[in-house]
Order: structure tokens, then C-alpha cells, then sequence
């Protein structure tokens, strides 16, 4: 145990608290700046147990800040290019990597295979996600964000405490890194006090950032403390989750052959299911390598997405919005329902 | 009666400053806040208020004293 002795000497810590962290298992949801400035730590710390969530690819204006990542990272999946670092850099910390986004379908799923989530995405609506699958599996979330040099790093849902919506309650979109813009060493100190945040939890000691909104401008060297507390109205329930993130952003709609004016139709069953469709203007592309080949639609296109049962094409709908396509639905028809309405419809047939 | 107004993310942009103290006319949180977003454009922008280090409630008016502190915090998103 050499490796950890300089740690193991602290009075917090001891051979106790390093077996709490063997046995912890953590959940880091996105690979950005402040997943790459607390993963490696988290690793190095001896934490067992790690899960990454992240369905993105590295991009060249990544690079800057995403510190487990090189030229030849470019266009691979970011999960598995921080798995292949952090497995080099400590092999006994057992890794998963999930190159998927994170869903209202998969979240609870997965929030329920560990014992603390850490958020470090960049959009607001999946941390709202993340705080009520949180809530709903009954982990404690820590939350890091940053808007230029100035971050926010708190801990919600920490033994029944405050949650991000008793912060913020509404969900609205500000600017992200890549329409505000970000310095690496900035994001990485709110990164790392994420990192520190987890360790806290994991060893029981005393301060956890529960209740309380730390912000620490990394351009003026000051930090503030604010307190908050839980609010007792907000509830959330399993309902709430489904009609939250499912129902209004893949409702299905219904075919009319006026739609194919503005959309171009997407099947993405494999292609050897049946009945194929007979009409010129249908993009064939099966989710199982939809993620591959999704990158000859143009975003400013509207589509529409069709499978056997509407699964699949709600996936691959969840997959574009993820992705920034602003036009895109599933239908509600089946390929089979699909077929017998195009073919009697004499506008299409040619 | 005097206050100060720390500004925090994007507010910092649109107000010019991170922190000023002002004189102030209004009595509660809620005169103020209206009374901000009148003279400045900050209706776009999502914030919560904290009085003295602690966030209010905004639908509760808090009554306000000589000398506070008013943070204005909006979400940050970057990550």
C-alpha cells in the first residue's frame, strides 16, 4: 500500500479511509474540462470503482483544457480515450465507460450502480436531469459549472439535503464554454474542487459543500460561500421524470404526405428488416451505426425518424437534439403503416 | 439607505462592474429587483438573489437594512 501511504498518514484518512474509497463507486457524467481536471485524481486517490458518461467525440477546440486527450484523441469517443489514460496511470481502479449521453431512459439505471454522482456537463438541462435522477435514486450529487473565469462548485442531494433545483429552480439555458470561452487552468480548479468534494463524501468528513454555493473567481483569487436551504415544495417523482425529458421532446407525430415538403424522412431500422420503403427521398441509416454514419445530415435540416415500434426512432431522435439538430421527430408510424400511407398517396407516387 | 450589489457570470458583463454600492430608495427585495430590471437589460438573465450571504425565496419579499449585501447569481453552464 506504498502507493497511497503519503494519504493513509493523514488522521482522516488512515487504512479505513482508504478502504472506503477501494469500495466507492463513482459516477462522472461528461469528459470536458472539469471531467478530464478530476478524473485523473479521482484514479490516483485509489477510488475502485468509476464510471464515465459521456457520448461525445474529442474535437480539435477540445484540446485546450480536455487534458487526457492528444491530436490522435481527435474524433474518438471521449469515455474511452480518458479510459485508456486513466488505465495506464492506475489499473486498479476498475473503469466502465458508457459512450452514450445521459438520458431520462438510462439515468436511474444507471445512477443505481453507484454511490455518488459527479456533474460535470455543460448544459443545464442535463444537470436538471442529473439532480432529479439524483433525487429519485437517492445519491449525492456534486455539481461544478463555469462561466469564464468564475465557477460554482456545490454538493446537492448530500444526505437528503438541498438539491439544484432548491438553488435554481427554473430551467433556462445560459452560455456554455463554447460561446463564452473558457481558460483550461480555470475550469481545472473547479474541476479539482470537485474532485475534493468527492473525497470529502467518501471519507465522512465534516463541511461537505451541502446547502451552500461556493463561487471562486479564478481571475481575482476570491472565493464566496452563499447558503441556501431545501426547499419542501419541490417534488419529484418518477412521473415527473418521464413527462420532464421524455414525452415533449420525442412525442411522435403523426404522418401527412405535406410534411415531406419540409422533412426529409430517416429510417433507421437495419437493412435487412422489412417492408423497405419505396419513395426517393428516405435516408437509411440503423441505429445500431447511427452515430457513424449521422454526420452526412445537415443540422439545419428538419428530419423525420420512423423504425418498427417507435423505440429505436426515439433514440435516434434523443441522439440528433443531443447533437444540436433543431428539427427533428419521430413519427408515429410504423415502416409498415408507413409504406401503405405512401404508396396511396398520389402526390408521392412517381 | 445604503447598499451593496455584488454581481456575479454574466450580470458582471451587463452592469460594468462585480460590486457597487448604491443608495437606494426601495424598502424590500422585490421593489429593488423591479427597480433593476426597469434600468438595466437584465430581464434575459436567470439569477437567484441572496441578502447577507443567504438566498432568498424572490416569490417572498424580504425587507431590506442599511448597509446589506445583495448578491445577484445567476446559473453558470460551462463545464
Amino acid at each position: 500500500m506504498s502507493r497511497y501511504q503519503r494519504q493513509i498518514i493523514l488522521p482522516q484518512i488512515g487504512e479505513q479511509g482508504q478502504q472506503k474509497l477501494t469500495e466507492a463507486r463513482v459516477l462522472v457524467i461528461g469528459t470536458g474540462g472539469l471531467g478530464c481536471a478530476l478524473l485523473p485524481y479521482l484514479v490516483a486517490s485509489g477510488i475502485g470503482n468509476l464510471g464515465i458518461v459521456d457520448g461525445d467525440r474529442v474535437e480539435e477546440s477540445n484540446l485546450h483544457r480536455q487534458i487526457l486527450f492528444s491530436n490522435n484523441s481527435i474524433g474518438k469517443f471521449k469515455a474511452e480515450e480518458a479510459q485508456v489514460f486513466l488505465n495506464n496511470q492506475n489499473p486498479a481502479c476498475n473503469i466502465t465507460v458508457y459512450t452514450e449521453y445521459l438520458t431520462a431512459e438510462n439515468a436511474l439505471q444507471l445512477f443505481e450502480k453507484y454511490d455518488i454522482i459527479v456533474d460535470a456537463t455543460d448544459r443545464i438541462a442535463i444537470r436538471y436531469l442529473i439532480n432529479d435522477a439524483a433525487v429519485l435514486t437517492g445519491k449525492p450529487f456534486v455539481y461544478g459549472s463555469i462561466h469564464r473565469f468564475e465557477g460554482q462548485v456545490s454538493v446537492f442531494n448530500y444526505r437528503n439535503g438541498p438539491t439544484y433545483r432548491c438553488l435554481f429552480p427554473k430551467a433556462v439555458e445560459v452560455p456554455s464554454c463554447a460561446e463564452a470561452g473558457v481558460l483550461g487552468t480555470s475550469v481545472g480548479l473547479i474541476g479539482l474542487m470537485q474532485a475534493q468534494e468527492v473525497m470529502k463524501i467518501i471519507l465522512g468528513t465534516e463541511n461537505v459543500l451541502s446547502g451552500e454555493l461556493l463561487l471562486y473567481n479564478t481571475l481575482t483569487a476570491s472565493q464566496h460561500k452563499f447558503q441556501f436551504s431545501k426547499n419542501e415544495q419541490i417534488k419529484i417523482t418518477h412521473a415527473f421524470l418521464d413527462t420532464e425529458y421524455t414525452s415533449e421532446k420525442i412525442e411522435p407525430k403523426p404522418f401527412h404526405s405535406s410534411l415531406l415538403e419540409k422533412y426529409k424522412l430517416i429510417d433507421v431500422r437495419e437493412l435487412n428488416e422489412h417492408p423497405r420503403i419505396q419513395y426517393h427521398n428516405i435516408l437509411e441509416l440503423p441505429l445500431s451505426n447511427f452515430k457513424e454514419t449521422m454526420n452526412q445530415l445537415d443540422k439545419e435540416q428538419a428530419y423525420l425518424v420512423f423504425c418498427k415500434s417507435g423505440l429505436r426512432a426515439a433514440k435516434a431522435v434523443t441522439i440528433l437534439q443531443e447533437y444540436n439538430f433543431k428539427n427533428t421527430r419521430a413519427l408515429q408510424e410504423s415502416a409498415s403503416q408507413l409504406e401503405v400511407l405512401i404508396t396511396n398517396s398520389s402526390v408521392l407516387k412517381q | 439607505m445604503k447598499i451593496t450589489l455584488k454581481y456575479f457570470g454574466q450580470l458582471v458583463d451587463v452592469m460594468g462592474n462585480h460590486e457597487e454600492t448604491r443608495e437606494i430608495e426601495v424598502k424590500n427585495s422585490n421593489e429593488l429587483l423591479e427597480q433593476m430590471k426597469q434600468n438595466n437589460p437584465i430581464s434575459h438573465i436567470p439569477f437567484q438573489l441572496a441578502i447577507n450571504d443567504v438566498l432568498i425565496n424572490q416569490e417572498e419579499s424580504k425587507k431590506l437594512n442599511d448597509g446589506d449585501v445583495i448578491a445577484l447569481l445567476p446559473p453558470y453552464a460551462g463545464g
